[in-house]
C-alpha cells in the first residue's frame, strides 16, 4: 500500500483564483484533485471576497444545500474551504485555525512588551 | 425556536459526540439585544403590546382601507414622466375595446396594493459560540451568507465570526446589507439614498413631493425597517400639517396613512377633509377602523344603529374630539357641508 494515498481522482472541493493582479476573488468549486486549478467546474458552490470591504468584512458565501450533497458524495475538501467551514460553524473550527489565532495572540503581545519597553526606556532616559 | 434550528444546520456534517467534544469549551447560547438605533416615532411604544400587522392585514381593516383609497383611474394609470414610449393606436370592437378596459382596472388594482404597516423588526442577534482560543484569527469580520437556492430573504441564514472570537447571528442591518448584495432588487441602492436623510428628507417635503418619497422609501426599505418607519411618518406628519390628503388618494399609501392616523389617535383633520370633499362613508370607515383598533373606547354611543353616515361624524366630532382647534375645524366642515345640502339637491332635482 502505497503511504500517501492517491487522490489524482477524487472530487476536491477547493477554491478557484480569480478576480485580478492584486485583487484577489476566489470561487468554491468542484473538481478532481489535480485539474488545472480555474478549470471550468463540475459546479460552484459559493464565493470567498478575502478583501475587507467598506465595513470591514469578509464575505463568504456558501451554498450549503449543494454543498452537504457533494459531501454525500464523498467529495474532499482543501484546506482553506476547511478552515472556513470551521469558521462558519458548519465544521469544527479547523486547528490550523487556532494556530493562526494564536500566533498572532503571541505577535501582540510582544509587540506590547516590547512597546511597554520602549516606553520605560525614553521615561527612564529623560529622568 | 429559531436558535435550535441553526444550530440544527450548522452542526449537520459531523457527529454529535464530535460536536460535543468540540463544544465543551463554549459558552453557552445568550441572546443580546442590538445596539441598532431605534428610531422616535416609530411603532417603538407601542411594539411591547402591539403589533399592527394582524389587525392591518385583517379582511375588514383591509375593505375599509382600500375604499378610503378611492379609485381614480385616471391617477393610478397616469402617465409617469420617465415614460417615452409613443402611444399605439388600435381599432377595436366594442367587446374588445371592453376587455382592454377591463384589463386596465386590473392592472391599475394591482397598483393600489398597499404596502404592510408593521411593527419596528426585532434588530437582535443571537451569539451562537464563543471560543476565546480563536481570538485574533484574522482582524476582519467573516460573514457568511447560506446561498442555497429558493431560500426567502427573510429566512436565510447570515452568521458573522467576529474577530475576537464570537460567532453570531447578523443583525438586522447587516442582514439588508448582505441580502442585497449576493440577490439585489430592482432600484434599490447598496447605500441608503441621502434623500432619506433627515436634513435632505425636509427640502423634498418641503417641495410636496410625498409620493415620490413614499414610492422611493417602498423600493428602498423593508417595511419592519427603522428607516422607512422613520420615512413614511414623517412624512404623512407633513401631509397632515398641511392638509395635502389629496395628493395621496387613488395610490397605494393611502391606507398605511389613514391607518397610521387611526393608530395614534389623530383621525381629525383627515375626517376634516373627508368631510370637505363630501366623501362621508369614507369618514364613517375611518371611524370604524378607529374604533376597531382602539377597543378600550366604547364605540355604542357614536356608531349607533339606523342612523346615518353625517351624523355618525356629527357623533365623533361631539364625543370624542378632545382638542379644542380639531373639533372647531370639524364642527365647521359639517356645518358647509349641512349647507350645502338643500342646494346639492336643488341641483341633483333640475
Amino acid at each position: 500500500m502505497p503511504s500517501v494515498p492517491d487522490k489524482s481522482t477524487r472530487f476536491m472541493i477547493r477554491l478557484a483564483r480569480w478576480g485580478c493582479t492584486n485583487r484577489p476573488f476566489y470561487h468554491i468549486v468542484v473538481l478532481p484533485n489535480r485539474k488545472p486549478r480555474n478549470m471550468r467546474p463540475y459546479d460552484q458552490l459559493g464565493t470567498i471576497d478575502p478583501m475587507t470591504n467598506l465595513y470591514g468584512e469578509v464575505l463568504v458565501s456558501i451554498n450549503f444545500d449543494r454543498l452537504k450533497s457533494w459531501l454525500n458524495r464523498g467529495a474532499h475538501l482543501s484546506r482553506p474551504v476547511e478552515h472556513m467551514l470551521g469558521l462558519a460553524g458548519f465544521y469544527p473550527v479547523h486547528p490550523t485555525s487556532y494556530l493562526f489565532a494564536m500566533r498572532n495572540q503571541r505577535k501582540a503581545e510582544k509587540q506590547k512588551a516590547e512597546s511597554v519597553k520602549e516606553e520605560n526606556k525614553s521615561v527612564g532616559s529623560q529622568s | 425556536m429559531r436558535l435550535t434550528r441553526i444550530c440544527r444546520l450548522l452542526t449537520q456534517g459531523f457527529t454529535r459526540n464530535q460536536y460535543l467534544r468540540t463544544s465543551g469549551r463554549f459558552i453557552s447560547c445568550t441572546s443580546i439585544r442590538s445596539d441598532e438605533i431605534l428610531t422616535s416615532g416609530g411603532f417603538t411604544k407601542a411594539s411591547e403590546e402591539r403589533d399592527p400587522l394582524p389587525l392591518f392585514l385583517s379582511e375588514e381593516v383591509q375593505t375599509w382601507l382600500q375604499k378610503m383609497t378611492g379609485f381614480d383611474i385616471e391617477k393610478i394609470c397616469a402617465p409617469k414622466p420617465f415614460e417615452a414610449d409613443k402611444p399605439t393606436y388600435r381599432q377595436l370592437t366594442q367587446d374588445e375595446l371592453e376587455k382592454e378596459k377591463q384589463r386596465a382596472i386590473q392592472i391599475a388594482k394591482r397598483r393600489l396594493q398597499m404596502p404592510p404597516v408593521m411593527k419596528i423588526r426585532d434588530g437582535s442577534f443571537e451569539v451562537l459560540q464563543k471560543d476565546p482560543g480563536l481570538n485574533m484569527f484574522s482582524n476582519a469580520k467573516h460573514v457568511f451568507t447560506d446561498i442555497s437556492f429558493g431560500l426567502k430573504d427573510r429566512k436565510r441564514l447570515i452568521v458573522v465570526r467576529e474577530p475576537d472570537g464570537t460567532l453570531r447571528t447578523a443583525t438586522g442591518k447587516e442582514r439588508d446589507r448582505l441580502n442585497h448584495v449576493y440577490f439585489p432588487e430592482d432600484g434599490r441602492a447598496p447605500v441608503m439614498p441621502q434623500m432619506f436623510e433627515e436634513e435632505y428628507l425636509e427640502t423634498i417635503l418641503e417641495k410636496g413631493k410625498y409620493r415620490y418619497i413614499l414610492d422611493r422609501a417602498c423600493v428602498q426599505f423593508d417595511p419592519d425597517d427603522p428607516e422607512f418607519i422613520r420615512v413614511t411618518h414623517r412624512t404623512y406628519e407633513v401631509v397632515c400639517e398641511r392638509h395635502q390628503f389629496d395628493v395621496l388618494r387613488s395610490t397605494r399609501h393611502f391606507g398605511p396613512m389613514a391607518f397610521y392616523f387611526a393608530w395614534y389617535k389623530k383621525i381629525e383633520p383627515l375626517l376634516t377633509d373627508m368631510v370637505q370633499r363630501d366623501l362621508l362613508t369614507d369618514g364613517v370607515n375611518l371611524i370604524k377602523l378607529y374604533f376597531k383598533m382602539h377597543q378600550e373606547l366604547s364605540s355604542t354611543e357614536v356608531l349607533e344603529e339606523n342612523i346615518d353616515e353625517l351624523h355618525i361624524i356629527k357623533n365623533f366630532c361631539e364625543k370624542m374630539v378632545k382638542n379644542p382647534n380639531y373639533k372647531g375645524q370639524l364642527q365647521l366642515a359639517i356645518q358647509a357641508y349641512e349647507a350645502a345640502l338643500p342646494l346639492q339637491a336643488k341641483h341633483s332635482q333640475s
